[in-house]
């Protein structure tokens, strides 16, 4: 029998600002397809559009452009982003929400991804390199239940992936869950 | 993204429309300190704003702090329900003045 994929999409782009508006239009376009709600893609569009801004403004060098890759999945009832680039790994500790009290420009779209997802972090780097950063916030309507399900179920969430974005099946991205929660959002801190 | 800029009296409006994300946002900056050259009371509309992200914000959140240093008013009009919502996500509901039209700024100067 043949397996049904549970991908969404998969973008990979350049990790450039004029390609922030692609992806934005893809997610949306996946998202209203799947029957979300405006305000449930507006967010989902807040974090996946900040997490890529993370990327193309800290992850690689001034002189060198490499690509991310965006995937969007269903796990259960949850809807799961991985967004990987292939830089150096960074220090998950380094990423950081700023104090909202501290009333000043920047450092605001750590907080802003916090806010809209039930689950974000990185995971352990991928064999190959680079970094995966795991978003996942519950789906409204999740595939085949009706409308009022809510809730992330980590069991159905847990990442079940045979290989990370951006890698061939076979790849041993096992992504553990060993890094995710750096920003607080894994409920074990 | 576009930016139109004019003069209502006493007041300059800087009307945003389209997508203020990290490719964009920087013409958003320039027009907005551009505009608070004349010293004049400044408001943004951002009803016609599809999408704002935190480098949008930090334009704005700019913006004020150099309205404040030059002590002429900044204030934000018919904010778009995304915009404001990226603005409450951010708490900077209570920072901003935000007022429902640009018609309710024109009696300040």
């Amino acid at each position: 029998m043949k397996t049904q994929s549970n991908l969404l999409f998969s973008l990979r782009v350049p990790a450039q600002a004029d390609r922030l508006r692609l992806i934005r239009a893809s997610t949306r376009d996946a998202l209203s397809a799947l029957g979300c709600s405006p305000e449930w893609t507006r967010d989902m569009l807040i974090a996946i559009d900040e997490a890529c801004q993370n990327v193309v403004r800290h992850a690689y060098g001034d002189n060198f452009a490499g690509d991310m890759v965006v995937e969007a999945r269903i796990m259960g009832k949850n809807l799961e982003i991985l967004l990987r680039d292939f830089a150096p790994c960074i220090d998950p500790a380094t990423v950081k929400p700023r104090d909202l009290d501290d009333i000043r420009p920047g450092g605001l779209g750590t907080h802003f991804i916090q806010e809209v997802t039930d689950l974000c972090g990185f995971l352990e780097p991928p064999a190959g390199g680079g970094n995966l950063f795991r978003m996942v916030k519950s789906l409204e309507c999740p595939p085949g239940d009706g409308p009022g399900e809510t809730g992330v179920d980590e069991q159905e969430s847990a990442h079940e992936q045979d290989s990370a974005p951006g890698q061939d099946s076979n790849g041993s991205g096992d992504g553990t869950f060993g890094r995710e929660g750096t920003l607080g959002k894994d409920g074990t801190e | 993204m576009k930016v139109d800029i004019r003069e209502l009296g006493k007041v300059t409006v800087v009307a945003v429309t389209g997508e203020v994300d990290l490719q964009t946002s920087p013409k958003l900056r320039e027009a907005l300190i551009e505009s608070l050259k004349a010293n004049t009371a400044l408001v943004v509309d951002l009803g016609a704003v599809d999408y704002i992200d935190s480098s949008g914000i930090t334009s704005l959140l700019e913006a004020l702090k150099l309205a404040k240093e030059k002590k002429v008013s900044f204030t934000l009009a018919k904010v778009s329900p995304g915009a404001m919502r990226v603005i409450q996500l951010g708490r900077l509901d209570k920072v901003f003045t935000i007022v429902d039209s640009v018609d309710a700024t024109l009696g300040e100067s």
